[in-house]
């Protein structure tokens, strides 16, 4: 290679960050923030999965009767399912403040 | 603090860590997808701003063995190729200069220009090598192609870069 290509070629092409750097950042936020709505939507929708498979298949509890589940029927397992519900939302409304969503 | 680690950071999710990533290699990156995109400073963003994303999304893929920036040259150039397919800006190999050029021993261009004229592959190698200074074992696993190849790419690229900036009885 002749010297005057050589020295043409190794010319510094980098650009100025002008701001560059900040829009990249501003996008990783966005992305986060939608992985953890989208993270938080699969919790709970498998948890809901998960609750009426318990609740309304396995052990035979109707729709009518899950309001009565809660206080007499079955009283553990509807607290259980309460709780967990509970525990899954607070996550989720937890995540979405700590993510700023 | 080395690339390594500032990785090895963001992979634990600080965020401050994938910046300083961002600002140490933005200026580079974008250098090369601007010579890749025939100096379209809009196109070359957009690549460079997907392929930070792309690299913060699967940053627990980059291995410490490699360099960070080639591991993200390696992303850029993949979604160059993948932009240049969707929208045929052009061939990306074997795209010889158009005759007119050849036959014209008074043509001379600036560099970027003749540039342009090279193909894609050729642009890559030589700007990878000669530019950012990667070695040509570093430049074949960014561009996935042989040792070999980068090697004829950077010559056939010289001779017609010595054609188009010299004119012909250079």
């Amino acid at each position: 290679m002749s010297d005057d290509l050589d020295a043409l070629l190794k010319q510094s092409i980098v650009q100025p960050d002008a701001g560059f750097s900040r829009n990249v950042m501003s996008g990783v936020a966005r992305l986060r923030k939608r992985q953890a709505i989208m993270r938080a939507l699969t919790e709970l929708g498998l948890a809901a999965i998960v609750l009426f498979g318990m609740s309304f298949t396995d052990l035979g509890i109707t729709m009518e009767r899950f309001g009565d589940s809660l206080t007499a029927s079955q009283p553990i397992i509807a607290g259980l399912s309460a709780l967990l519900l509970g525990w899954l939302v607070v996550q989720f409304f937890g995540r979405m403040e700590k993510t700023g969503a | 603090m080395e690339d390594h680690e500032l990785a090895a950071l963001a992979l634990a999710g600080d965020d401050s860590a994938f910046a300083a990533l961002v600002r140490l290699h933005q200026g580079a990156l974008r250098g090369f997808l601007l010579r890749m995109t025939r100096g379209d400073h809009a196109l070359a963003d957009d690549l460079a701003q997907e392929t930070f994303l792309e690299a913060w999304h699967k940053i627990a893929q980059f291995r410490a063995v490699g360099s960070f920036s080639g591991w993200l040259t390696r992303i850029a150039w993949s979604r160059f190729l993948m932009t240049a397919r969707k929208r045929k800006l052009e061939p990306l190999d074997d795209a010889d200069m158009p005759p007119d050029v050849e036959t014209d021993p008074d043509l001379k261009l600036d560099l970027e220009k003749a540039m342009a004229r090279l193909s894609g592959a050729e642009r890559a190698a030589i700007t990878l090598c000669d530019t950012l200074g990667h070695s040509h074992e570093e430049a074949a696993a960014i561009l996935t192609i042989p040792l070999g190849t980068v090697n004829s790419h950077i010559l056939r690229g010289h001779a017609k870069l010595r054609t188009l900036l010299y004119g012909a009885k250079a």
